[in-house]
């Protein structure tokens, strides 16, 4: 009787796990946390590749302020960087719309060359000069 | 076997029947309630993260990752070595959607070579050398930095008027699109280096654009 306990009790078990293997599929759940506008796209730009660590908003990073310019089709945001000692960086980070998806073309940065800047629209240039960013030209570059 | 190593085996087995029982009654929860993305890669170093729009983004896996995610739309992206790719995958309910993403360069600012060009080599049979055309691709990327297509009726290609008398050098005008949007274009040349492009409109032609000598 005992023994026949044992083997059911082993039954159920096992096709319970199995169950949830078949189920699951390897493949766990996942959920994302709240956080404000861009801040994904701007964390997934961030990415530290060295060792697949993901900069998040509201710990690493704080999102100041975004604009949606040129009919949307661009954004910018001012943000403020916290590394590990505790101290801040505040920076901005211009974002174009890709095939339907906002990504970091510029940035973090406080400075940027002419150069780079010239190609951007004429209101995103706007926010970034009035966010205090420095647009330099490279000595011997064409004005 | 004691009544007490009989008791606690009793509680232990129960347990284990519980927690069993919970875990599949969680898998079919999480099936039936969720899809499936699977993502891969052709490099295998690539970080993959996704994001949603107001959400926080999370790493899932390295090269490869399949993972269980509610209904909606996600920003899935593969980064390595500083370049990165992305895409965005609707996952829906009790399905498996996959994508295979490779890192590629950095996400571009406007330039020239992000713009699609089409007929540019009719300006060689007319005449123009290939610095030229260069000089013509950067003209229109100037005329408009985020433009994604500029297309040259190869067809409407012929010499502009000039008067040997007084003339410095030599014309050609055509009809182009660029994002759709028609114009009437003359590309003004006198040596082999540099060129000129005058865009007008097709309807009024009044001038729309002189890029000066490029």
């Amino acid at each position: 009787m005992n023994r026949v306990k044992v083997v059911i009790f082993i039954l159920i078990v096992a096709a319970a796990l199995g169950v949830w293997a078949a189920e699951v599929g390897g493949a766990p759940l996942v959920s994302l946390g709240n956080a404000p506008d861009l801040s994904g796209a701007i964390s997934q730009s961030l990415v530290a590749t060295s060792n697949g660590t993901l900069p998040q908003a509201g710990s690493d990073f704080q999102i100041n302020d975004t604009k949606y310019l040129d009919n949307k089709t661009w954004a910018a945001s001012k943000i403020t960087l916290t590394d590990k000692s505790g101290n801040s960086i505040d920076a901005v980070v211009v974002l174009r719309q890709i095939k339907n998806t906002y990504q970091v073309v510029l940035g973090p940065g406080t400075a940027f060359s002419a150069d780079v800047t010239k190609s951007l629209p004429a209101d995103v240039i706007k926010y970034l000069r009035n966010a205090g960013v420095v647009i330099y030209s490279l000595p011997g570059a064409q004005p | 076997m004691t009544p007490e190593t009989k008791r606690l085996l009793n509680i232990v087995g129960g347990l284990v029947l519980v927690v069993a029982i919970a875990m599949a009654g969680w898998g079919v929860y999480v099936s039936q309630t969720s899809g499936i993305l699977s993502v891969s890669s052709g490099d295998q170093n690539a970080v993959i993260t996704i994001s949603q729009t107001g959400r926080q983004a999370k790493v899932i896996g390295t090269g490869s990752a399949k993972v269980h995610l509610k209904t909606g739309d996600y920003q899935v992206g593969v980064s390595s070595s500083g370049r990165q790719g992305f895409a965005v995958v609707h996952v829906t309910t009790k399905q498996t959607s996959s994508v295979s993403l490779n890192p590629v360069s950095s996400p571009q600012l406007p330039s020239v070579s992000t713009i699609d060009f089409e007929g540019m080599d009719a300006f060689i049979d007319q005449g123009l050398s290939s610095d030229q055309v260069n000089a013509i691709k950067q003209a229109f990327f100037n005329f408009n930095p985020v433009a994604k297509k500029v297309i040259v009726d190869t067809a409407s290609l012929q010499p502009g008027p000039h008067n040997p008398n007084t003339d410095i050098g030599f014309s050609t005008v055509f009809k182009v699109s660029i994002d759709s949007i028609s114009y009437k274009g003359l590309v003004h040349y006198a040596d082999l280096n540099s060129a000129r492009l005058y865009l007008y409109d097709p309807v009024t032609n009044k001038q729309v654009f002189d890029s000066g000598s490029i």
